[in-house]
């Protein structure tokens, strides 16, 4: 079995406890307006071209199979309509301006690479994060996965949006350790408005996994002027819940324009400062009155 | 106890080693002073220099002028113009055209093509601060005697050393008792000379009893040991252990109340920040003792505290790591290090006393070890480990061999060529040639060295410093003339993994993929990538490299250590000691780079070369976890001269609670891989941009530059675009 994924990262501090790798799978069902990994978004591979980086060599224009790279004294020029994605131009750009997100994987060529920093698991606590996109699209996948690394006594993670099939979470069940599940929304108009789909399966999946009594971490993304009004109805929405630990507020930032500029994408996010750090404590202290471990991504 | 604060007091104490207030009644003008000096030195050409560097010591603390401070607790100050290193100077240049002259001009070559230096090194140095402490410069001076008396029949040599270890403790009580005399005539306008008086008079007459007393007399050792006997002062020792009994005594018997004990220890740290010392001033806090157990007190804890609040970068402090470190002491150093206050080096010492072992030393002295220095450990009180003597360059003698022995950058025959023409059949035989390179210079730089040492006695007689060291003593000998336990020198060598990713290149350009010949390669190189830019960048972009965890350069790295370290360890050196091995480029990268010429990595010519045990900038590209992997292959035992892994992380991954855990965590899988030291800088490209634009605003950004810190805005703009490229490769 294979997934397609767009990325691994190792020393990653901020995808649940300790020192982690996370891997990146491809494809999510949301569209949120901020999505600063754009790169997930589309389960195809995707050629991702960083203009300052070419150093016009010419490499991908004799590389490619279907004219997508012309070279002119003038400079290079891409041409996206006609490039497959194949990835053929990858290899031979010297500038390190093309790169293919979306490559096919097993879990026999995942699992060493993810062993490899397992010194720095155990001496932080950590473990192997998988995110996305979304991951639990690949749901069969990620099940093969986590349930190897649990033979390997790693501690896994699962970073969702929670928007899958229930039977998706059932199958990686057994084999997560925490899950890092991402709320954007209450108001299910705000949702959809940020998002593109509803938030009604979300939430249900929600409540499904604290019944199962399952370690979770909740992460809010704060964007001023999307969903800053939501704060006060997700406390309240998270207060029963038993099996939630740390609500972590995620300050918006628009750090990943240029990856939407390097995929042909429309850049989506929204044209809006990062709150200021007296705006973001007072989120957190909205969602602390609710009795809620909530905390400032910023710390 | 004060009539101003400390803050009140602290700009003026920061400057004052650099607008000074001499007392002009006190001694004689700098200029006739060196005359005199000079004079003595003429006079007993010829005689024993030992004799002859003690009474110019004694000369200049007897006519020097000094100085007190009376806004300060401690006093040091002699009016002095390095008299002592500007007549030994004199000696030195003479020795080198005179007994030195042939073996210099037989070395010349290898030095002006850059591939190795041998040098003399004075400095470097930890006295037996334990003995000072407990003895004081009387009881030294009175050992000195018992030690002379214990023997029957006395040489010249111990005689004169007997007679000069006198002279120089009975001058360096008096120079006590001359700034004690200074600071009660202050006293009669400022209170607080009066105890600073009193302290000064103890220290002349017995060993120190109070925590004021015991930094006074580090204080005052400095001057003498650092600036009237010229033997360069790299340590002020472990200064929680050392000084942990005075601080606990001071507030057992009421005497001060910790914050009294906190302002000295600001006083303090102040003042060694203030006298801008060369590569900054080192001690150190905690280890482990002989059973294991933490050595850390509460003491260990206020010195960094106080050093964080001052928020200064020097005095630097070497942290000795262990498996039972106390967390939280681990955590508030971590914390200094991620606010930027980073004058810190950790070293392990397991790996650090397994090293010592290995070249001979006893496991009890290993255990008593002193970093002095960036991350070079001795045995304290037992060893002189000279830990600065040659310099290495593999990468310009890999470009040497890729010559057959001929250096293209100054056009100079340097080595003996293989005898294949320029033309290697295969990989194997041009790694074996550049081997036998490596030997080469090693032996030439160890040659020069010896040949060095042989002459210390006329050069760098240390009866102070081998006075507090119970061996030198015992023989009545010099600790520059074998007297010392453990005399030993060093080699360190450097580039090493711009050299190892070059043979990785030249491995596969011209032996595995043959894209060209050996002569063609070595054209390309020489018209530095001529043309060639788009092998560079395949070469850059594609190869392996050292640092991301792959075998294929990673096998080379641990072979070349561990040739280059059973070329240097052991081997017997001109004063009865033997060599170590180190591996730090610190801050030489630079200036070899300028003279190594473009290099089969993809290394332009003139580039910085590889810094210390990291990967060559930026091309640790599997980032920090893999790089510790790759680092820790290496079996730092075998090198005992000390090398450091400088880690570059982003600001970003260092925020909050988890990012204290991360450092943490890299810190202890660090160590528990074997790796012997390792400094962090916690770097944002944005603010270092910002920074280099606008330095104004930004004069207290602190960066490790190799084994100690500086000023961000202080660096030329090349080293602060080496930091930017360093911290944009650390954000990803």
């Amino acid at each position: 079995m294979e997934a397609i994924i767009s990325d691994i990262k190792r020393f990653a501090v901020h995808d649940g406890d300790g020192i982690r790798t996370t891997v990146f799978f491809k494809g999510c069902p949301l569209r949120c307006r901020w999505c600063h990994n754009p790169e997930g978004i589309d389960r195809r591979p995707q050629l991702s071209y960083i203009a300052k980086k070419c150093i016009c060599c010419g490499a991908c224009a004799v590389l490619c199979p279907n004219g997508a790279h012309e070279i002119f004294p003038e400079g290079h020029r891409f041409h996206r309509e006609r490039c497959l994605n194949c990835g053929a131009c990858v290899e031979g750009c010297m500038g390190q301006a093309l790169k293919l997100y979306g490559r096919e994987i097993s879990v026999d060529q995942l699992i060493p690479r993810l062993l490899e920093d397992r010194a720095f698991y155990e001496s932080s606590g950590g473990g192997v994060t998988v995110s996305g996109g979304e991951p639990l699209v690949q749901a069969d996948f990620c099940r093969e996965l986590l349930k190897r690394l649990k033979k390997e006594g790693v501690h896994t993670a699962v970073d969702t949006c929670g928007c899958v099939d229930r039977r998706a979470i059932d199958a990686v069940m057994p084999y997560t350790d925490q899950f890092l599940y991402d709320v954007k929304a209450i108001d299910e108009a705000v949702h959809i408005c940020c998002t593109g789909v509803s938030n009604r399966r979300i939430l249900e999946n929600l409540a499904y996994i604290d019944a199962c009594g399952k370690a979770i971490e909740i992460r809010i993304p704060y964007v001023p002027g999307m969903n800053d009004g939501e704060i006060a109805g997700i406390g309240a929405f998270l207060k029963n819940f038993k099996s939630v630990g740390c609500v972590k507020v995620l300050p918006y930032h628009s750090f990943a324009g240029s990856k939407y500029e390097a995929l042909g994408l429309e850049n989506t996010m929204p044209r809006t400062e990062p709150p200021d750090d007296e705006e973001l404590s007072r989120a957190v202290a909205r969602l602390k009155a609710f009795g809620l471990y909530a905390v400032s991504g910023r710390e | 106890m004060l009539w101003n604060t400390f803050e009140e007091n602290r700009p003026r104490l920061e400057k004052q080693f650099q607008e000074h207030n001499w007392n002009r009644e006190s001694g004689m003008e700098p200029d006739e002073l060196f005359e005199k000096c000079l004079e003595i030195s003429q006079k007993e050409e010829g005689q024993s220099r030992m004799l002859t560097k003690a009474r110019i010591f004694q000369y200049i603390i007897e006519n020097a002028q000094i100085e007190v401070n009376p806004l300060d607790w401690f006093a040091d100050q002699l009016n002095h113009s390095g008299c002592t290193a500007r007549i030994r100077n004199l000696w030195e240049k003479a020795l080198n055209k005179g007994p030195m002259k042939e073996v210099l001009q037989e070395f010349e070559p290898s030095r002006a093509s850059f591939a190795c230096f041998g040098e003399m090194d004075f400095g470097h140095t930890s006295p037996d601060w334990t003995a000072i402490m407990e003895l004081g410069l009387p009881g030294l001076l009175e050992r000195v005697q018992k030690n002379r008396d214990r023997h029957k029949e006395l040489t010249q040599e111990q005689r004169d050393f007997y007679d000069a270890a006198e002279i120089e403790y009975r001058a360096a009580i008096h120079f006590a008792e001359r700034l004690s005399v200074e600071a009660r005539r202050l006293a009669d306008r400022y209170e607080k000379m009066k105890e600073v008086s009193v302290s000064l008079a103890h220290l002349a007459t017995g060993a120190p009893e109070t925590l004021l007393e015991a930094m006074q007399l580090s204080c005052l050792w400095y001057t003498l040991q650092h600036d009237l006997e010229a033997v360069w002062l790299r340590s002020l020792g472990g200064l929680d252990r050392l000084f942990y009994p005075y601080y606990q005594r001071d507030l057992e018997s009421g005497r001060y109340t910790e914050e009294e004990l906190r302002e000295l220890i600001r006083y303090f740290l102040l003042r060694f920040y203030a006298k801008k010392v060369t590569a900054n001033m080192p001690f150190y806090l905690g280890g482990r003792d002989r059973k294991g157990t933490d050595t850390l007190n509460p003491l260990s804890y206020i010195l960094v505290e106080e050093y964080r609040k001052l928020n200064i970068y020097d005095p630097k402090m070497h942290i000795r790591y262990h498996p039972n470190i106390a967390p939280d002491f681990l955590n508030l150093i971590l914390s200094c290090i991620r606010e930027g206050k980073n004058s810190f080096v950790f070293i392990n010492d397991e790996v650090a006393e397994k090293a010592l072992v290995r070249l001979g030393e006893d496991p009890v002295h290993a255990n008593n070890y002193v970093p002095v220095g960036c991350y070079e450990c001795a045995a304290l009180g037992k060893e002189v480990p000279c830990s600065v003597n040659g310099r290495l360059n593999l990468a310009k003698v890999l470009e040497i061999a890729m010559h057959d022995g001929f250096d293209p950058v100054h056009h100079l025959a340097v080595a003996p060529p293989s005898g294949r023409g320029g033309q290697w059949e295969t990989y194997e035989d041009f790694y074996g040639y550049f081997k036998e390179l490596t030997a080469f210079f090693v032996q030439g730089s160890m040659k020069i060295i010896n040949a060095f040492e042989r002459r210390y006695p006329e050069l760098i007689p240390a009866p102070l410093f081998s006075g507090t060291m119970e061996e030198c003593v015992e023989r009545g000998r010099d600790a520059y003339a074998g007297g010392a336990l453990y005399n030993n020198s060093s080699i360190n060598a450097f580039a090493i993994a711009t050299t190892v990713d070059s043979l990785v290149a030249l491995r596969r350009v011209v032996y595995e993929e043959k894209r060209m010949d050996f002569a063609r390669f070595r054209e390309v190189l020489d018209s530095n990538w001529g043309g060639q830019e788009m092998l560079r960048l395949y070469i850059r972009n594609t190869y392996p490299k050292y640092g991301n965890n792959q075998p294929e350069a990673d096998v080379i790295m641990t072979d070349l250590v561990d040739y280059v370290a059973s070329q240097i360890n052991g081997k017997p050196n001109g004063r009865g000691g033997v060599y170590r091995c180190g591996f730090f480029s610190i801050d030489w990268r630079m200036i070899f780079g300028k003279h190594t010429g473009a290099t089969p990595d993809g290394r332009l010519a003139g580039e910085p070369l590889s810094k210390n045990m990291s990967a060559v900038t930026a091309q640790d590209k599997e980032g920090v976890t893999a790089l510790i992997h790759s680092v820790t292959k290496i079996d730092y035992t075998a090198i005992p001269n000390g090398t450091v892994l400088d880690l570059v992380l982003h600001s970003s991954a260092v925020q909050g609670k988890e990012g204290l855990g991360a450092m943490n965590a890299l810190v202890r899988t660090y160590f528990e891989q074997g790796g012997l030291a390792l400094h962090i800088n916690v770097l944002d490209p944005s603010v270092l941009k910002n920074a280099q634009a606008n330095p104004e605003q930004y004069a207290n950004l602190q960066v490790r530059l190799c084994g100690w810190n500086v000023h961000f805005v202080d660096l030329s703009k090349e080293e602060q675009d080496d930091f930017i490229r360093q911290s944009e490769h650390a954000a990803g």
